[in-house]
């Protein structure tokens, strides 16, 4: 095989790398700006307070 | 010598072939991708995206927020199901239906004071009822302040402002060895987007 042969195919051998890695690369990027995902909702919690109140009698002992 | 040379020629045209295919292959690919993607890096193309995200709201809140009993008289009952005093009214002020549960600070101290000491119960204010799944009958108020001991008072209460309130009466029970003075539980009503 001439040097010029060999030269040739190395060449294409590196062009189909080329193509290959650059589709590649190409495609992460659309992926990385594609929107792909919408977040969940997360649940809603509302919380709020209240109060009871009261005051204990004890009963007189000394009363009827 | 030409029969190698033909040979050769053969791989080159063979490698060459192969690259053209891979070549066209992914630009038809890319292309794909991209016509489903956005071309607007490439082409410089502008184009706009509104996005428009309505958010439910989960609101709640106690227009009447305090049960004041007043005196009691130790060994003695009171409740708020005669509106003397008058009970807690929960509203669901959001926008989507929830769940409300409750959860309280502990009221009394005497030893012989038990679960059934401090109770709840679900009553009808706007709309007919209060819907299946609510604490129809008195429960025991979970006084552990925590809320993984939470228990349903109002299950799926609406937003519909024509009916997007309950009642929640309070019934207690002093213990008889309870000590005089005041007393004071606090409330917690959470509600939950269903």
């Amino acid at each position: 095989m001439e040097a010029r042969h060999r030269t040739i195919i190395l060449l294409t051998i590196l062009l189909m790398a080329l193509l290959l890695s650059g589709s590649y690369l190409v495609l992460q990027e659309i992926n990385a700006v594609a929107p792909t995902q919408i977040p969940a909702e997360p649940q809603m919690i509302s919380t709020t307070v209240g109060y009871v109140t009261m005051n204990v009698v004890i009963p007189d002992e000394g009363e009827p | 010598m030409e029969k190698r040379a033909a040979l050769t020629t053969n791989i080159l045209a063979m490698f060459l072939g192969v690259a053209i295919l891979i070549s066209i292959g992914t630009t038809v690919f890319t292309l794909d991708r991209l016509h489903t993607a956005s071309l607007t890096e490439i082409t410089g193309a502008v184009t706009g995206t509104a996005n428009v995200t309505i958010t439910n709201t989960t609101s709640i809140s106690l227009p009447n927020s305090t049960v004041a009993f007043g005196d009691i008289t130790i060994g003695t009952a009171n409740d708020t199901t005669d509106n003397n005093p008058l009970p807690f009214q929960v509203r669901n002020d959001g926008s989507v239906n929830v769940n409300v549960t409750i959860n309280a600070s502990a009221l009394f101290t005497g030893l012989t004071r038990n679960q059934s000491s401090y109770r709840f119960v679900c009553r009808a204010d706007e709309g007919g009822n209060c819907p299946t799944g609510s604490a129809a009958s008195l429960t025991d108020m979970p006084t552990a302040n925590d809320t993984l001991l939470n228990r349903t008072a109002v299950f799926d209460l609406p937003a519909d402002d024509s009916n997007d309130s309950r009642f929640v009466d309070i019934e207690v029970r002093v213990p008889s060895d309870e000590p005089g003075g005041a007393k004071s539980s606090t409330v917690t009503f959470t509600a939950a987007q269903i």
